[in-house]
C-alpha cells in the first residue's frame, strides 16, 4: 500500500470515527456556542463599535478558542490508541509512520476547519449591517486556519509523546503556551535571541496581522513550517516507539 | 569462533563535552570583564578539546563493534569542536585573520556555518550518547542503532535549519497584502469631474520613499486622475533625497501629499506656488484611516487649491432655521448638518440681516443666499433687495413653508417676479407618507423619489430607487399664468399623483380638494430678464444682457433660483435622510455654477455598527444558539442511535 494510500484510509477511518462520535459534535457545539456568547459580549458589545472593530475582536477571540479546540481534538489522535491498547495493531500494519501521523492529522485538521469555518454567519452578519470587506473576513479565515493547523500539528506531536491523553492534552498546551509567550520572553532578552524568540511568537507575531486584514509572506510560511516541523518531529518520535533507538 | 568485545566508555566525555559548552556560552553571553571572559572562555574549550581527546582515546583503545560506535561518537564531539573553531573565524578577529570584512558574503556563511554544524553535530551526539546507554554491556553495542540515532536527530535539525531558513528568507521577501479596503486606489466620480474642470496646470508631489508599503496602495489613485487630464502631474519624492523641496513645501517626513499649482520640475526648490498639503502616513497600519478617506480629503485640498474662496449667506432676522436654532427649537431643527458640508465645499458661510445692509443690497462676493425656513415677514426693501441681486446675476435658495404656516413670510412678491406662485394649502398624502405618530397627521410626513433629469437633482434622480426626499408640512408651486420672458421655470421634483393641498387643515381629503400630482421644488434661470412694467431702469435692476455689456462682458451672469417647498427640508433632523441631502447639495451645487460635478465620495470608511433593541435580540438569538443548538441535538441523536445498535 502506498504512503498516500495509506494517509488517506488512515484519515476516513478517523473522519467516520469523528462523525459517528457524539463527542465529537459536542466539542463543536461547545465551540460556537462559546464563540457566539463571546462575540456578543466581546466583539458587539453595547456601546458604538466600528464594524472593522468588531471583526478584530471576533478574529482574535476566536484564534482563542481554535486553539483550545485544535488540543481538544488532537490530544486523543495516537495517545488514545495508546490507552486503549490499539497502537501495536497500528503500528503492526503494513502503514508508514508518516501515513498514520499525516492520515490523523488530516483528519482532525477536517473537524477542525468545518468547525472554524461554522462560525462564518458571525462575521457575515457584521458583513450585511456594518461595512467590512470580504477581503478581511477572508484573510481572517486563512489565518484562523494556518493558526489552527499549526497547533494541531503541535497537538499532534504531543499526542505521540505523551502516555495518556491528559498527558498528551499538557504537554500539548505546554509547547502551544510556550509559543504564545514567546513574545514576552523575547522583551527581556538580547539580540540575537530577541530576534528569534520574537520571530516565534505564535499569536503576536503571526497571526494578528490576520485580525488586523494584512496578510504577508512571511505568516503565511512561517504556520506552515511550524506546522511541517511538528508533523516531521511526530513522525520521528513515533518510529522511535516502533522501532526503539 | 572468538569475539573481542569491549566495555563502552562511560559518558563523562559527553558531561565534560556539556559542560565546555556551557562555559563557552556564559564566556560570550553573561561575562562582561575582559579577564574572566577569557578565563571561563578558554576553561570551557579546553573543556570541549578534553573531552574529544578522552573519546580518542576511548576508540583507540575499543574492539569490534564498540570501536565503531565509539568512533562515531568520537565524531560527534570533533564536530562540537570544530563548530567553535568556526565560531571563532567568524569572530571580528577571525575575519581578519582570513582578510575577509564584516560585511562580506564569506563572514556571513561562517556565522551560518558554524551554528548549522554546533547544532547538527551536538544533536546527532546527544542522541547516539542516549542510546549508548541503552546498551551498557559489550556484546549489547549496537552501531547501527547509534547510526541511526544520529541520522533521526540529524534529519530533525536538518529540518529545524530549513524552517529558520525559509522563515528568514520570507521576512527578507516581506511581501504583503492589505485586504481591509479595496476601492481607495480608485477617484470617484466627483473628484474626476473636479480634475478635468482644470484649466491650469497642478502638480501632486507624493512624498514617500520608494520602498513605502503606502506608495503603491494611493499611486493607482493619483495616476487615475493623472490619467484624466493633462493638467495634473504626478511625481513621487523621497523627503530624505530632497529636503530643499519638502522644506518649501513645510513637509515634515515622508506620508505627505502635497498639490501644488503650477508644474514642479524634478529638482525645483524654490517654487512659491500657492499649495496645499495632507498627511497620509508611511506605514501600512498607521496610514490605513487616511488611505479610507483619500478621496474626500484629496477633493477638500484640491477644492481649496483651485477653486476661488465662495461665501453663502444666510438670511436673518426671520426666524429662520439657523444653525444655533431658536430656543422652541428642538435640537433636529437646526442646520449644523448643512454648515459641516459647506465647510467640506470649501464654501464659507456667513448670516445676512438688516444689519448687513439686507435691506439696501446683498454684499458684493457673496456666491448665494440661502433662505432657510422663515418664521417672520420680510421687509418689501428685503424682498426688492433680493429681487435684484438675482436679477444682477445671484443665485438664491428658498426653503419655503406653505402660506398658512409661514404667517405670510413676504416672499410671494419675489415669487412672482420669477414666474413662480405658491399655492395655498399643506401638501398631504394618504399612500406616501412615513408614520411617526400613527394618526392623521403622519400624512403631512410626505415623501416623493419623482425626480426629473434637471442638474439641480441629479444625483437623487440616478439613485431614485434607493432614496426619496422627504417634506414636513410642505407646499407646492405652479408657474404663473405669464412667465416674464428671460425666465425659465422647471419643476425638478413633484409628488405622486395621489398627493392633495390640504386647504381647510382638517387632514382629509374634502370636497374642495383634489387629487394631483404637486411640484414640490422649483428651479428658475434668469437670463435676460425685462424690467417690469412701469418700473424704471436702475442700475441694480438692469437687464443682464445691458449690465454684462456695460461691464464689458461677451456673455450675460445668469440668476439662478432653487425652491424647496419646506422649511425644514435642511434641518438636521430632514437631511439625514440622503433624499434630503442629495436635493440639498445637488441644488447648491447647481447654484453656484458646479452643476457638473456631481455624484458620490469613494470613501472605505468605517461605519459603526448600530444597536437597536429588537435586532440586538435577533443578533444574541442567531449568533448564540442557531448553529450550535442543531450540533448539539445531532450529536444526541448520533449518540442515541449508537446506544440503540442502530448504525
Amino acid at each position: 500500500m502506498t504512503d498516500l494510500r495509506a494517509t488517506a484510509l488512515i484519515a476516513r477511518r478517523e473522519l467516520g470515527a469523528w462523525l459517528r462520535s457524539p463527542g465529537g459534535w459536542l466539542i463543536a457545539a461547545v465551540m460556537l456556542l462559546v464563540d457566539g456568547l463571546l462575540f456578543n459580549a466581546y466583539a458587539v458589545g453595547s456601546g458604538a463599535k466600528l464594524s472593522t472593530q468588531v471583526l478584530q475582536d471576533f478574529f482574535y477571540f476566536t484564534a482563542g478558542t481554535t486553539m483550545i479546540a485544535s488540543v481538544l481534538l488532537s490530544m486523543r489522535l495516537i495517545a488514545e490508541e495508546r490507552q486503549a491498547g490499539t497502537l501495536p495493531l497500528l503500528m503492526s500494519a503494513p502503514v508508514s509512520e508518516g501515513a498514520v501521523v499525516g492520515g490523523k492529522f488530516i483528519s482532525a485538521l477536517i473537524v477542525l476547519s468545518a468547525l472554524t469555518l461554522a462560525t462564518l454567519y458571525m462575521p457575515a452578519l457584521i458583513f450585511l449591517n456594518g461595512k467590512v470587506s470580504l477581503g478581511h473576513i477572508a484573510g481572517g479565515y486563512l489565518g484562523l486556519l494556518l493558526l489552527g493547523a499549526t497547533t494541531l500539528a503541535i497537538g499532534t506531536l504531543g499526542s505521540v509523546l505523551g502516555r495518556t491523553q491528559l498527558v498528551a492534552g499538557v504537554l500539548s498546551s505546554a509547547m502551544i503556551t510556550t509559543l504564545l509567550l514567546c513574545w514576552i520572553l523575547a522583551r527581556v532578552s538580547d539580540s540575537p535571541l530577541k530576534e528569534i524568540l520574537r520571530a516565534m511568537a505564535l499569536f503576536d507575531a503571526h497571526f494578528k496581522p490576520f485580525q488586523r486584514g494584512l496578510l504577508r509572506l512571511s505568516d503565511v510560511v512561517f504556520f506552515l513550517s511550524v506546522a511541517w516541523l511538528a508533523l516531521i518531529a511526530a513522525t520521528r518520535a513515533l518510529r522511535r516507539e516502533r522501532w526503539g533507538g | 569462533m572468538s569475539h573481542r568485545f569491549s566495555q563502552p566508555s562511560s559518558s563523562w566525555p559527553m558531561a565534560l563535552l556539556l559542560a565546555g559548552l556551557t562555559l563557552v556560552l556564559v564566556a560570550e553571553r553573561v561575562l562582561v570583564d575582559e579577564t574572566a571572559h577569557v578565563v571561563v572562555g578558554w576553561t570551557g574549550g579546553l573543556a570541549i578539546l578534553a573531552a574529544v581527546i578522552w573519546r580518542a582515546v576511548a576508540w583507540r583503545r575499543a574492539h569490534g563493534r564498540t570501536r565503531l560506535a565509539e568512533c562515531m561518537l568520537w565524531s560527534g564531539h570533533l564536530g562540537v569542536l570544530g563548530s567553535l573553531l568556526l565560531f571563532d573565524l567568524q569572530a571580528p578577529g577571525g575575519i581578519a585573520v582570513l582578510g575577509l570584512a564584516a560585511g562580506d558574503p564569506e563572514a556571513t556563511v561562517l556565522t551560518v556555518l558554524w551554528l548549522v554544524v554546533l547544532a547538527m553535530s551536538l544533536t546527532a551526539t546527544l542522541a547516539m550518547e542516549r542510546a549508548w546507554l541503552r546498551m551498557p554491556i559489550g556484546p549489547a553495542v549496537e552501531p547501527r542503532r547509534l547510526r541511526s540515532a544520529a541520522f533521526g536527530a540529524m534529519s530533525l535539525t536538518c529540518a529545524v535549519i530549513f524552517v529558520f531558513g525559509i522563515n528568514y528568507a520570507a521576512t527578507r521577501k516581506d511581501i504583503k497584502r492589505d485586504v481591509t479596503f479595496f476601492k481607495t486606489a480608485r477617484p470617484s466620480g466627483t473628484t474626476l469631474s473636479l480634475v478635468t474642470q482644470l484649466e491650469e496646470p497642478i502638480t501632486v508631489l507624493l512624498f514617500f520613499a520608494p520602498v513605502s508599503d503606502v506608495l503603491p496602495q494611493i499611486r493607482p489613485y493619483f495616476d487615475a486622475l493623472a490619467a484624466a487630464t493633462p493638467h495634473l502631474h504626478v511625481a513621487v519624492r523621497d523627503h530624505a533625497l530632497e529636503p530643499v523641496l519638502a522644506r518649501r513645501f513645510q513637509v515634515r517626513d515622508n506620508g505627505f501629499v502635497v498639490l501644488v499649482r503650477g508644474v514642479i520640475p524634478a529638482a525645483d526648490a524654490t517654487a512659491t506656488a500657492p499649495h496645499g498639503q495632507f498627511e497620509v502616513g508611511e506605514e501600512v497600519d498607521t496610514a490605513r484611516r487616511a488611505v479610507r478617506k483619500l478621496d474626500a480629503t484629496f477633493q477638500e485640498r484640491f477644492s481649496k487649491l483651485t477653486q476661488p474662496p465662495r461665501r453663502v449667506r444666510f438670511t436673518a432676522g426671520h426666524r429662520e432655521r439657523s444653525k444655533q436654532g431658536e430656543k422652541t427649537d428642538r435640537a433636529g431643527d437646526r442646520l449644523e448638518v448643512v454648515h459641516r458640508l459647506l465647510t467640506r465645499f470649501n464654501i464659507g458661510s456667513d448670516g445676512l440681516g438688516l444689519g448687513d445692509g439686507l435691506a439696501k443690497a446683498v454684499p458684493a462676493g457673496t456666491t448665494a443666499v440661502i433662505v432657510a425656513g422663515p418664521r417672520s415677514r420680510f421687509l418689501a426693501e428685503e424682498v426688492e433687495s433680493l429681487t435684484r441681486y438675482v436679477e444682477g446675476g445671484g443665485r438664491l435658495l428658498l426653503l419655503l413653508d406653505p402660506v398658512q404656516d409661514a404667517s405670510d413670510d413676504g416672499l410671494d412678491v419675489l415669487l412672482q417676479r420669477f414666474g413662480v406662485r405658491r399655492l395655498a394649502g399643506t401638501v398631504l398624502s394618504q399612500g406616501h407618507h412615513m408614520r411617526s405618530a400613527f394618526n392623521k397627521a403622519d400624512r403631512s410626513l410626505v415623501y416623493s423619489n419623482t425626480f426629473t433629469s434637471h442638474p439641480s437633482v441629479s444625483s437623487a434622480s440616478r439613485n431614485s430607487l434607493q432614496v426619496a426626499a422627504l417634506l414636513t408640512r410642505g407646499a407646492a408651486f405652479e408657474r404663473t399664468a405669464k412667465v416674464p420672458p428671460g425666465v425659465l421655470v422647471s419643476f425638478p421634483m413633484r409628488s405622486s399623483p395621489d398627493f392633495w393641498r390640504d386647504l381647510d387643515a382638517d387632514l382629509d381629503l374634502g370636497p374642495r380638494e383634489a387629487l394631483a400630482a404637486l411640484n414640490l421644488m422649483v428651479a428658475v434661470r434668469v437670463t435676460n430678464l425685462a424690467p417690469p412694467t412701469g418700473v424704471p431702469s436702475q442700475a441694480g435692476t438692469a437687464p443682464l444682457a445691458k449690465q454684462a455689456a456695460a461691464n464689458g462682458e461677451a456673455t450675460a451672469p445668469e440668476g439662478r433660483i432653487v425652491i424647496i417647498g419646506d422649511g425644514d427640508f435642511a434641518t438636521d433632523a430632514l437631511i439625514k435622510s440622503d433624499g434630503n441631502a442629495l436635493v440639498f447639495v445637488d441644488s447648491l451645487r447647481w447654484l453656484i455654477g458646479e452643476q457638473k460635478v456631481t455624484g458620490d465620495l469613494s470613501s472605505e470608511e468605517d461605519v459603526p455598527i448600530e444597536h437597536r433593541k429588537d435586532t440586538d435580540r435577533l443578533w444574541f438569538y442567531a449568533t448564540t444558539f442557531a448553529v450550535p443548538l442543531p450540533l448539539l441535538l445531532l450529536g444526541l441523536w448520533i449518540g442515541r442511535r449508537r446506544r440503540s445498535g442502530g448504525r
